[in-house]
Parts: C-alpha cells; sequence; structure tokens
C-alpha cells in the first residue's frame, strides 16, 4: 500500500479509536453527550474504525484469514441492523389494562367514582391500537397506530419467595388475541418468554395499579424490528468470528534475531535510512 | 454452613494460595508449592459446591459468589495455558492472583440467601456471566505479565509479552462472547440490545482498549504502545467490576 496513505489511515483509526473510548468513558460517567444521538455517532464511528482497521491492518493470509473476515463483516451485518431498526423500528411502552382484574367489587367503585357501562367494557374489551410514531401537531399527541390485531388481558399471576411478598419470582400474564379474520388464541406472556404476533414482539414489562380505579395494568412492549434476523446472525457471526481469530492462530515467527542481522548489515554499510529507521 | 465457617474457609484458601506463591520462589517446579497450590484449590472449590447446594444454581448471584467462584476458574485457565501455550511458568501469577482475591473475598458478607428475579431466569445468564469470569481472569492475569514485562532485561521481556498476547488472545474472544450473549439476552427480555446501563458501557470500554490492543500489536509501528491498552483495560475491567456495583446508582446490573 502507498506508504502516506497508510499513515493518514492509521491517524485516522487512532483518532476514531480514541474518541470512541472517549465518548463510551462520558457515557458511562453519566454523561449526556447529544442525547438520543449517542448510539448512531457511535456506530457510525465503529463502522468507520472497521473500515480503516481492515485497510490499513493486513489481514492474515488464506485459512487463518476466515475468522477476520468472519469478525469484521459480523460487525458490519450488526451495524446495518441496527441502523434499519432506527430507520424502520419502532417500539413501544404501553400500560394494557387487565380485564381479569376488574372485580365486581372494583367495577361498583369505578361506577361511584363516574364511569359510564361503557368506559368499564372499553376497559375489559380488545386493545388493537398503540401510540404512533408520529405526533399530532395540534393536540400535541401521538397518532393512534393499528397494530394488525386485537388482544386483551384475561388473568395475570404473580409468584413470590416469600411470605411478605417482597421478592417477585414469576410474572405471568393471559393474553387472548383475537385475530382480523375471527380467530381467538390464548397464549402466555412472562419475562423473559416473548410473543411473536403478526411482526410484533411483545414483552412483559412491569405490572402496576392504576391510581385513580384500581384496576390492574400490565405494562407490554411492543416492538418491530424489521432487521432483528440480521443483527441476530450478526452477533453470531462475531462470536464464531472473533473465536475463529484468537484462538486459531499462525505460529509467531521470532523475526527479532532477523531483524538484528539486518540492522547490523544496514549500519555496516553506512544505510542513512537504516540508521534512522531503528 | 455458618458466615463464620465460610469465612475462615476462604481464609485458609487465601493463606494456601500466598503459601504456595512464596515457595514457588524457593525451588524451580517446587513439588511443595504444587501440592499446596491444590489443597487451595481443593478448600476454594469446596465452598463454590457449597454455595451452589444453597442456591440450588450457579452460585453467581453475589459478589462474594463470582468472586468465590472466580478463584477456581483461575484453575481451569491455567489448564487451557499450560497444555496450549507452554504456560506453566505463568502458575505464580496465577497463585498471587487467587490469594488476593481470596482475601478480599474473607473480609465479605458471606450472605447465601439471594432470590432470583424474573429477569434472570434466562438460559443466556450462565453463559453470559461465565464467558466473562473466563475472559476477566486472562486479562487480570496479562496485566500482571504487562507490569512485570515494564521492569525486566529485554532477554525476558519477549517471554512475557508473548505469553500476554496468548492470554488476551484466550480471553478477548470470551470477552466479546459475553458482551453480545448479554445484549441478545437484553433484547429478548426488554425489547433493547444496548441501553448504555453503566455496567454495560464500561464493559465495551474494556472491550474496545483490548481491540486497540490487538490492532496495535499488529504493526510494527503502533506495538510498542500496544501493551498500555492491556493496562487500561485492566483498569477499566476493575471499573465495570467492583466500582460500578458500589456507586453505579440506576444500573440493572448492580448486586453486592
Amino acid at each position: 500500500m502507498n506508504k502516506q496513505l497508510s499513515y493518514v489511515l492509521y491517524a485516522v483509526l487512532g483518532i476514531v479509536m480514541a474518541a470512541l473510548l472517549v465518548m463510551t468513558v462520558i457515557a458511562s460517567a453519566g454523561g449526556n453527550l447529544w442525547g438520543g444521538m449517542t448510539t448512531v455517532v457511535i456506530l457510525f464511528l465503529m463502522g468507520l474504525a472497521i473500515a480503516v482497521a481492515v485497510v490499513a491492518f493486513n489481514p492474515r493470509k488464506g485459512f487463518y484469514s476466515i475468522g477476520f473476515y468472519l469478525a469484521h463483516i459480523g460487525i458490519v451485518m450488526f451495524l446495518v441492523g441496527s441502523l434499519l431498526y432506527s430507520v424502520g423500528g419502532y417500539s413501544v411502552t404501553v400500560a394494557v389494562p387487565d380485564g381479569g382484574s376488574i372485580t365486581p367489587l372494583i367495577e361498583y367503585q369505578m361506577i361511584q367514582k363516574g364511569l359510564t357501562s361503557d368506559d368499564i367494557a372499553s376497559l375489559k374489551g380488545y386493545y388493537n391500537q398503540i401510540p404512533g410514531r408520529e405526533t399530532d401537531e395540534v393536540t400535541g399527541q401521538k397518532i393512534p397506530q393499528d397494530l394488525g390485531f386485537n388482544l386483551r388481558i384475561t388473568d395475570f399471576v404473580t409468584e413470590y419467595y416469600d411470605e411478605e411478598q417482597k421478592n417477585v419470582k414469576h410474572y405471568e400474564a393471559t393474553v387472548e388475541i383475537l385475530y382480523d379474520d375471527g380467530t381467538v388464541e390464548t397464549k402466555s406472556l412472562s419475562v423473559n418468554n416473548t410473543l411473536h404476533i403478526n411482526g410484533w414482539k411483545l414483552y412483559l414489562m412491569d405490572v402496576g395499579i392504576d391510581d385513580v380505579y384500581g384496576y390492574g395494568k400490565v405494562h407490554i412492549t411492543f416492538k418491530n424490528d424489521p432487521a432483528e434476523f440480521l443483527s441476530t446472525l450478526g452477533i453470531v457471526i462475531i462470536i464464531i468470528g472473533t473465536f475463529m481469530m484468537c484462538l486459531i492462530r499462525p505460529r509467531e515467527k521470532d523475526t527479532s534475531s532477523r531483524k538484528g542481522k539486518v540492522k547490523t548489515v544496514r549500519s555496516v554499510t553506512g544505510s542513512k535510512k537504516g540508521g534512522v529507521t531503528r | 454452613m455458618t458466615g463464620t465457617l465460610l469465612r475462615i474457609f476462604c481464609l485458609a484458601a487465601a493463606v494456601f494460595y500466598y503459601a504456595a506463591f512464596a515457595s514457588s520462589y524457593l525451588k524451580k517446579d517446587s513439588r511443595v508449592s504444587f501440592v499446596l497450590w491444590m489443597i487451595g484449590i481443593s478448600v476454594n472449590s469446596g465452598i463454590v459446591a457449597n454455595n451452589w447446594i444453597v442456591n440450588g444454581y450457579m452460585p453467581f448471584v453475589s459478589m462474594y459468589q463470582v468472586l468465590t467462584f472466580l478463584g477456581v476458574t483461575y484453575g481451569i485457565v491455567y489448564i487451557y495455558i499450560r497444555y496450549m501455550h507452554n504456560g506453566a511458568w505463568m502458575k505464580r501469577y496465577i497463585m498471587i492472583s487467587q490469594a488476593v482475591i481470596m482475601t478480599g473475598v474473607s473480609f465479605m458478607v458471606q450472605a447465601s440467601e439471594w432470590t432470583f428475579p424474573p429477569a434472570l431466569q434466562s438460559p443466556f445468564f450462565i453463559p453470559h456471566v461465565f464467558s466473562y469470569m473466563i475472559s476477566y481472569t486472562l486479562v487480570a492475569l496479562a496485566a500482571i505479565l504487562c507490569v512485570i514485562s515494564l521492569f525486566i532485561a529485554d532477554g525476558e521481556k519477549k517471554k512475557y509479552e508473548n505469553g500476554m498476547y496468548n492470554l488476551v488472545c484466550t480471553g478477548f474472544p470470551f470477552m466479546v462472547m459475553g458482551m453480545f450473549l448479554g445484549a441478545v439476552w437484553a433484547n429478548e427480555c426488554w425489547g433493547n440490545y444496548w441501553s448504555w446501563d453503566n455496567k454495560e458501557s464500561w464493559s465495551l470500554v474494556t472491550v474496545l482498549a483490548l481491540s486497540v490492543y490487538l490492532h496495535f500489536r499488529r504493526h510494527e509501528k503502533l506495538k510498542k504502545y500496544a501493551k498500555w491498552f492491556v493496562l487500561l483495560a485492566v483498569v477499566f475491567e476493575i471499573i465495570t467490576l467492583f466500582f460500578v456495583g458500589m456507586f453505579g446508582g440506576n444500573s440493572m446490573h448492580t448486586y453486592n
């Protein structure tokens, strides 16, 4: 490679890596760099660093270079996946009312506090819209977005380790899903056990009780990630590639003695370059 | 087992490790040192086994349990380095690391009662923590070799620097695996690969510092600066492992 170009590339790599280190240290210390842009900028810098590293540091030859390519291609795939998510993906957390928790007593209290039976029916009924990406400029509210299916929570169970109910052992919500074609399915949703419905991924986040009316609420995150497969595949490839690159290495040639000889020859011949470089 | 008894066992393991380290200097390839070391590892494994039985699952739930397990991990790691990289000469640095860890452990609270919250009940939990532990032991050892290589004659230097490179090369993929398994797990649990949690960010800094080392080492001009990044990495590693747990207010990785 062109010598001057390679010097420039090393300088760029050094600066980018230093910038990444400093930025992550600031982010670690709780500093807010540019709000939501931090991830995007760091991902961009990582991509740049990888590109420069691939060009500037010659990979090994032949079989030993497989790990190198896998690891770096994996990072690129993961970065592309993240980029696609930030462009076309969406995620929002919503408190969905737990219809099963509205007992006759709670219903009576709700009516006492001024709710009509229609309101209660809608709380018990199916839920099919989430706050969308765009904000209505007049009202300042998120424009609702259709989910493409209806869901309602019919039951919620919390198990504890202790009698005082301080340490939670297990959360589980029973979700009833009504599809557009009329089929009804009952599924269970718990932490670390997500639901995949019509391209949406549902996560159980938290539970709570409505402050005013006292019915239960289940906080569910709805996530739509078009590039989830790409990102996960990228991660798998990164892990495999890094293991191959680091554990299957060619034996290092001990060049120190040979270099020493070359140096002495040069100094004997009085070459200026040989004297200056080392 | 009661806390006091456990504390005595931790101290005993530490004393055996110190004794093994000291006696390794008395004679080259000392058999006494090896026997003392094996007794230390046995006591250490006994404590881990006790924690495991009390918990009912892998003992990874408090700092005390993680660090006692770390002591045993050094033994596992030694077997690999011994046979793959002729690392028998690194034995004494493993001994002193284990001794320091077990000394620290014996001043901690040996509380074994702990509950397992829903977020941790995942198949990713054990590989995530275990791969981090393997990489932390290897990077800590590499940093010890790095410090020594700063103060010795040029002839020996090469051996220590190569040893350091082998250790980092073994530990780095485990660190990467731990980090990305954590990301996949977070995506399964919270719907986010990465959330700039304090511990996450510091672990990314550690990985970045090590990757700078690995890249610089492949270049003849930058090679001489490379090993400072191993020292930097071990500083970041200590911050990740201990300080975030102590001061990192809103981290979801806090345990004590």
